[in-house]
């Protein structure tokens, strides 16, 4: 017994209404919000609605089946049927026959409204989904300045009528599968049938399939189960919870994961210079777009370079620091009672403990705590002695260079971490090691048969106008390189 | 791509295994200028060093150390032997020797991670100028100020640089005179 729906794949009604609504009952022996309601068509047809209490809309089902079912009046010499009733009787606009009983639980699971009938070894599924969304809100972690603001809440079919919305066409497919042995979570595949690409899309529906686990309760559960490289620390599968960004990429080909249960849509493949896009490049002057992806690059090379190469020169290579830097750094450091490295490293760590208690704390204790961590824990350890100014200022500017590519958080503080410690131990030479290793690292990577750097490894005008700048629209012809269908404009 | 990542990691552990040369930029004496001088028939070398206070009170200060010997090598070992800490001259400013003991530079055969353009000089008192404070404190970097400026005004200019005295075989003569470094030329 797995615990799922598909524990009942070989039980089917009896026909007998009275044992059919005990067999309900028992299977939701422990659940106390399953709902019976025994309804009478004419005289003598007996019918029983069941439902789970809070997640059928209770008006629908009362106008469209039960008062449809009360109201009709039979005819005397037609078989009354599952069949008959959902083509005549009934006012809901979905309905459907089942005979499975998985079929039917999870109806009633999902909340729809599940009609069994006296003499019927079939049931009929009626669509009265009531329960209660988050609602569209812009996402707090994708805020725009420019352009859309919606943003996908815990509900799947309403994040792919977002997209669709965006997509006004019939190439737009979504394919449906259910994964989780007890939470049989809905996972939706989207794509453009004329665009992407169709090894990947079966490779992906593999990979899928593959998955044997408990519940799916975020989209989270489903990347680390199919990704490439499954213990590389850069991620491999975007990561949205905006519809525009969807379609987007959508229309480069990309295939969408849309999970149930979470406002996070997964898009495959995901490329290294991904990382230093910003959903509002695209919405904002190319001029101002391509400084920012400029930056974001640079800061990238500042967050994790920094405190190494500050370390290496302090510890290894004074004859590259200006004599009178070199008397100052010597001069505050002085009386600081650990190692330059070993300061650097509780540093890197203190700010990052800073970060993450930033976004734990309650938002009316958020700026108190941060003056307090910030200033004057900062200033106090520096007045102390305990760290000194130099490396302060170091690690402080990483951190806040770190800032601009929050999808490189996790990678960045522990390539940080290494690079702080190759310099200290060889200086310049264990900098360039440790940059060599990352390359040698990040070069290795694919998704989903896409190499992770395909935009930097072969760099041309094409390539490059969506990686180190933002070309202007009338330049954006063609799709990323790893579409075998290039063109935008028709073809 | 997995071997050459794994075989460079491997020999980045076995490089990290050795003394890697780590040092502390404040835990030594940063040398900003050698003296070397005869006096009573032995070597003495003269250091002028920066030194990073031991306790946080974010303070350095010029120190004069000295060491003698039968030459200048034996002088040098001896005054490195008497340190606690060790001498850092990647920022060394000047070399300054006794007008009567020539051009000797042996010394700086010693001299670990010696830059080229170091200034070298001489001068008829070496301790007068080691001893005597001048005006911006650090004599080794006063010097080569001094002869930056003399360059500047000066139609005949002065090289005073190791590579070019290594050339020329000839050491400026620079002196002190009422509490100012002036240059007497070669």
């Amino acid at each position: 017994m797995s615990g799922g729906v598909n524990d009942y794949k070989d039980t089917y009604l009896s026909g007998n209404i009275d044992m059919d609504i005990a067999l309900f009952k028992s299977i939701f022996s422990r659940d106390a919000v399953l709902r019976t309601r025994e309804v009478l068509i004419g005289e003598n047809v007996r019918c029983c609605l069941v439902f789970m209490d809070g997640m059928v809309n209770s008006a629908q089902l009362g106008e469209t089946v039960v008062e449809a079912l009360l109201e009709t009046v039979l005819p005397q010499d037609t078989a009354i049927d599952c069949d008959y009733i959902a083509k005549n009787v009934l006012f809901a606009n979905e309905v459907s026959e089942t005979k499975a009983l998985p079929d039917m639980l999870r109806a009633i699971l999902y909340g729809d409204t599940l009609l069994i009938k006296n003499g019927s070894q079939s049931a009929l599924t009626i669509n009265t989904k009531g329960w209660r969304a988050r609602g569209i809100k812009e996402p707090d972690s994708e805020r725009v300045l420019q352009g859309p603001r919606e943003g996908f809440d815990e509900a799947a079919m309403f994040n792919l009528a977002m997209i669709r919305r965006k997509l006004l066409t019939p190439d737009l497919c979504i394919e449906m599968m259910r994964i989780g042995r007890r939470s049989d979570t809905l996972v939706f595949v989207c794509y453009l049938g004329s665009l992407a690409d169709k090894d990947m899309l079966k490779e992906l529906k593999q990979r899928l399939k593959k998955i044997d686990i408990d519940g799916i309760l975020d989209s989270n559960y489903i990347a680390e189960n199919i990704r490439d490289s499954k213990y590389s620390l850069f991620k491999t599968m975007g990561s949205t919870e905006r519809p525009d960004i969807v379609a987007s990429r959508l229309l480069e080909g990309r295939i969408a994961v849309v999970v149930d249960g979470t406002p996070v849509v997964l898009t495959i493949p995901y490329l290294f210079s991904e990382n230093f896009q910003s959903d509002e490049d695209y919405y904002i002057n190319f001029t101002l777009a391509s400084l920012a992806r400029v930056l974001r690059w640079l800061c990238f090379f500042i967050t994790v370079s920094v405190p190494g190469v500050f370390v290496a020169l302090i510890t290894h290579h004074f004859e590259l620091l200006p004599t009178h830097f070199a008397l100052t750094v010597a001069r505050l450091r002085a009386g600081v009672p650990i190692a330059s490295v070993v300061e650097c490293i509780a540093l890197v760590l203190a700010f990052e403990i800073l970060k993450e208690a930033g976004l734990r704390m309650p938002q009316n204790l958020g700026h108190a705590l941060s003056v307090v961590g910030g200033l004057v824990v900062g200033q106090a350890a520096v007045e102390a002695g305990i760290i000194s100014a130099p490396i302060l200022i170091a690690v402080a500017f990483s951190a806040i260079a770190g800032l601009m590519v929050p999808r490189l958080t996790g990678a960045v503080f522990y390539w940080r971490l290494f690079i702080v410690i190759s310099c200290a131990l060889l200086g310049i030479y264990g900098y360039l090691a440790a940059v060599s290793l990352f390359a040698i690292r990040v070069f290795d990577i694919k998704s989903f048969g896409v190499d992770y750097t395909e935009t930097v490894r072969n760099p041309n005008f094409q390539t490059l106008k969506d990686t180190f700048i933002r070309a202007p629209w009338q330049f954006m012809k063609t799709r990323p390189a790893f579409n075998k269908n290039k063109t935008r404009k028709g073809g | 791509m997995k071997k050459p990542f794994l075989i460079l990691l491997v020999v980045l552990i076995f490089a990290f295994c050795r003394d890697t040369g780590y040092r502390e930029i404040d835990r030594g004496y940063l040398v900003t200028a050698i003296g070397v001088l005869q006096e009573n028939d032995e070597t003495t070398v003269l250091i002028e060093a920066i030194s990073s206070s031991d306790v946080s009170d974010k303070k350095s200060e010029r120190v004069v150390l000295s060491g003698s010997g039968g030459n200048t090598k034996k002088a040098y070992n001896n005054l490195k032997a008497s340190l606690v800490k060790p001498l850092y001259f990647e920022h060394l400013g000047t070399v300054i020797f006794e007008t009567d003991m020539g051009d000797d530079l042996d010394l700086l055969k010693v001299i670990p991670n010696l830059n080229y353009g170091v200034y070298v000089v001489r001068t008829d008192n070496v301790k007068t100028l080691f001893e005597n404070a001048t005006p911006n404190g650090v004599l080794g970097y006063d010097v080569i100020g001094l002869i930056k400026n003399y360059n500047k005004e000066m139609d005949d200019k002065v090289l005073c640089q190791l590579y070019a005295v290594k050339k020329n075989g000839r050491l400026i003569a620079i002196n002190s005179k009422d509490n100012r470094l002036v240059v007497e030329g070669g």
